[in-house]
């Protein structure tokens, strides 16, 4: 028996991995972890957009997924290059050790 | 107001999950740091040195995010190749715009010294 | 297929992007421009926008959508994008003296500064959610990197990395809810977007992608507007930033934010008008109460001027939530003198700055009256303007507000906002006092500000003041320049 893959399949999921990455950019503490949760958080965008625009069969989805990924590309690159600096600074990635700020 | 009602579940189970995880992990992890997490990723190989004993420079990180802005923004040329006849000279005009600002942050990097190693 | 020609409408923005672009440039080879030129260019660059926003608005201005549907070039976008450029403006020339002290490279600091500003034009006319997302992390991205412009400042690496981490989270919330929207509708149109949520709400169908989508994207619009308890990132953002880009943030940045909940409130969801608003109001009373409150314990200035940003963007939403013609120029009104208030007061708080972070506290203004009657006076106007109390705009900006939520009938959100002012006049005449009435141990006075500074500060108190004395002229603009009603 075949298990057909409906769109709410691809929202449940979709679902889990926003889940996902959103509790992991709220507790982890590595903020190489954050990175990969925000992009996580992105790329379910992505799966739910693709997924609707297959239902619907309409481009529009697919167009901003495209365009999703481009500026996630730009978010990462500036993440890295902010953690980069911070490194500099402190020689460690993990953000407990950011405390000069607190409130 | 009841078509909402969902979402509260959904925020509740959120949450109870957050926690349960959590909790789950406290009481399930190993107290340690021994030397299997300290090792680096090798792909199976036994590696040389460990993680925290040894640092990458800077520069691979770098080297990395420029790789990745401007890898990623062939997913435009894609679309744009494989409908290039019916975009004509318009859709040409607008992908040498585009590509001109890439090289505009081309130009940025190089100058900068982004890509000097040393 | 798209009318090349149109592209014409959006001769503002790509001038202003290959303005930024060539100071980028400009400011890589070798060892770069100095502040000053690069500062005149980007001050022309702005000038000669908004010419051409003006030029393009004469050109082909009208509430239809042009370029696939994309953007709109209405009275509503020609006001903002106006205002906008002058905020932006106003920072530039307060951006001088850190530059210069700290040694840090000023072609790119400008040219972020203008890319965001590109950004924000792009928010202000965009009528597709797509193209409103994409400008909106245009102006986010270049936010997060001047927030950590002191590279060499612990304070300002961590400002930039939680406003990454919170706006990169924020901009996720946003994005879900915006395709669970299309999954219900099949369209990112604003205009479509309203149409066939219309049907869809009237006859019952989708209702929990509709509910869910909505709520996340109206979640990440708060985030981005610092309204509680969507809020954390702020005070610590504006602490640590550099203060001219504190400034930047609390301005041009909350204007444009405003601008796209406005809009997308307004022309895309006007089919949950009642749900958004009794939303909005539990976010404005919330933000009222928590951002004045927590504003009354700080000792720090630039930290109480978060919470109080805080505070003004619950009275903001009090004028959005009414969804009536009142509030919509009250809105408007209230942001413009807003900007002006907001830009003075940091301007001053700029002066005082000794290095990086020092003289930020309110003991720091003790006897500054006599050390420096101007600054002090200046001062004195921005905190009686945001306390709300005439004769300057920050007072009819206050009144258009909550008359706007009576005629609405929401007069309990009305009743909040003007007991949580009467709160903010203590935290606000703290630094009065000191000004006027604390002797201070240094009573050498102080040297006259950089005529740059200087003359911001002081045309940002003229206007504060003109707008208390005569605000008829700036309401008729306001009420020209309105968007159709949910």
């Amino acid at each position: 028996m075949m298990l057909e893959i409906t769109t709410t399949h691809y929202l449940l999921l979709s679902a889990v991995l926003f889940a996902i990455g959103a509790a992991g950019i709220l507790v982890r503490r590595n903020m190489i972890t954050v990175l990969m949760s925000i992009e996580l958080v992105l790329n379910s965008v992505n799966l739910n957009l693709i997924a609707f625009s297959y239902q619907l069969s309409d481009l529009t989805g697919q167009i901003f997924a495209v365009f999703t990924i481009a500026v996630a590309a730009g978010e990462a690159a500036v993440g890295l290059g902010i953690l980069i600096a911070l490194f500099r600074l402190l020689d460690d990635t993990h953000l407990d050790k950011a405390t000069e700020l607190h409130g | 107001m009841a078509n909402y009602l969902p979402i509260l579940v959904f925020i509740l189970v959120a949450v109870l999950f957050l926690a349960a995880s959590l909790i789950a992990a406290r009481l399930l992890r190993d107290a340690g740091m021994g030397r299997t997490n300290r090792e680096p990723y090798e792909c199976g190989n036994e590696p040389e040195t460990l993680a925290l004993d040894h640092r990458f420079s800077i520069r691979y990180y770098l080297i990395a995010v420029l790789f990745v802005i401007f890898d990623v923004e062939t997913v435009f040329l894609f679309p744009w190749a494989v409908m290039f006849d019916q975009l004509a000279l318009f859709g040409f005009i607008e992908m040498m715009i585009f590509i001109a600002i890439l090289v505009v942050g081309y130009i940025y990097v190089w100058k900068r010294g982004a890509l000097n190693w040393a | 297929m798209i009318d090349p020609t149109e592209f014409w409408l959006l001769a503002p923005e790509i001038f202003l992007a290959v303005a930024a672009m060539l100071l980028l440039v400009a400011g890589s080879i070798g060892r770069g421009v100095r502040n000053r030129p690069a500062a005149a260019v980007a001050l022309l660059s702005l000038v000669a926008t908004a010419l051409l926003v003006l030029w393009a608005y004469g050109k082909g201005g009208s509430s239809e959508a042009f370029l696939a549907g994309m953007f709109v070039l209405d009275s509503y976008a020609l006001f903002l994008k106006l205002l906008l450029l002058i905020a932006t403006g106003l920072t530039v020339t307060i951006s001088g003296r850190f530059l210069e002290e700290g040694g840090y490279r000023p072609g790119e600091y400008y040219s972020l500064i203008l890319f965001a500003a590109t950004g924000m034009l792009f928010m202000v006319s965009g009528y597709s959610l797509l193209s409103i997302w994409i400008s909106l992390e245009l102006m986010a991205l270049s936010s997060y990197i001047l927030a950590g412009y002191f590279k060499r400042e612990r304070k300002s690496n961590e400002a930039a990395l939680k406003y990454f981490i919170l706006g990169a989270l924020s901009s996720g919330v946003l994005l879900y809810g915006i395709s669970l929207l299309y999954g219900a509708t099949g369209t990112v149109h604003v205009g479509e977007l309203a149409a066939r949520l219309g049907d869809l709400v009237s006859t019952g169908e989708q209702p929990i992608l509709i509910a869910v989508g909505w709520l996340l994207l109206a979640i990440g619009l708060y985030f981005k507007v610092a309204a509680a308890p969507f809020h954390v990132w702020t005070p610590d953002v504006y602490v640590g930033a550099p203060t001219p880009v504190t400034a930047f943030l609390a301005s041009a940045s909350k204007i444009a934010s405003f601008a796209i909940l406005i809009r997308i409130l307004f022309e895309a969801l006007p089919a949950l008008k009642a749900d958004w608003q009794l939303i909005t109001a539990l976010v404005a009373c919330i933000s009222m109460i928590w951002g004045n409150l927590a504003a009354l314990t700080q000792d720090n200035v630039k930290r109480m001027l978060a919470y109080s940003s805080i505070g003004h963007a619950g009275y903001i939403l009090i004028g959005v939530l009414c969804a009536s013609e009142e509030g919509l120029w009250a809105v408007l009104f209230y942001l413009l003198a807003y900007a002006f208030i907001t830009l003075g007061a940091f301007g001053t708080v700029i002066i005082l700055e000794q290095r990086e972070y020092a003289g930020e506290t309110y003991s720091d203004y003790a006897g500054l009256a006599r050390r420096s009657p101007f600054l002090a006076a200046s001062m004195l106007v921005f905190m009686v303007a945001l306390t709300g109390i005439p004769p300057t705009g920050g007072f009819f900006g206050k009144f258009y507000l909550f008359a706007a939520a009576v005629e609405a009938g929401w007069i309990w959100v009305a009743l909040v906002g003007v007991l949580t002012s009467a709160i903010s006049l203590f935290f606000y005449f703290g630094i009065v006092v000191q000004m006027y009435l604390k002797p201070s141990e240094d009573t050498t006075p102080r040297p006259m500000p950089a005529v740059g500074l200087a003359s911001t500060i002081a045309i940002c108190a003229i206007v504060t003041v003109l707008l208390g004395l005569v605000p008829g002229p700036l309401v008729e603009l306001a009420k020209a320049s309105l968007i159709p009603l949910p």
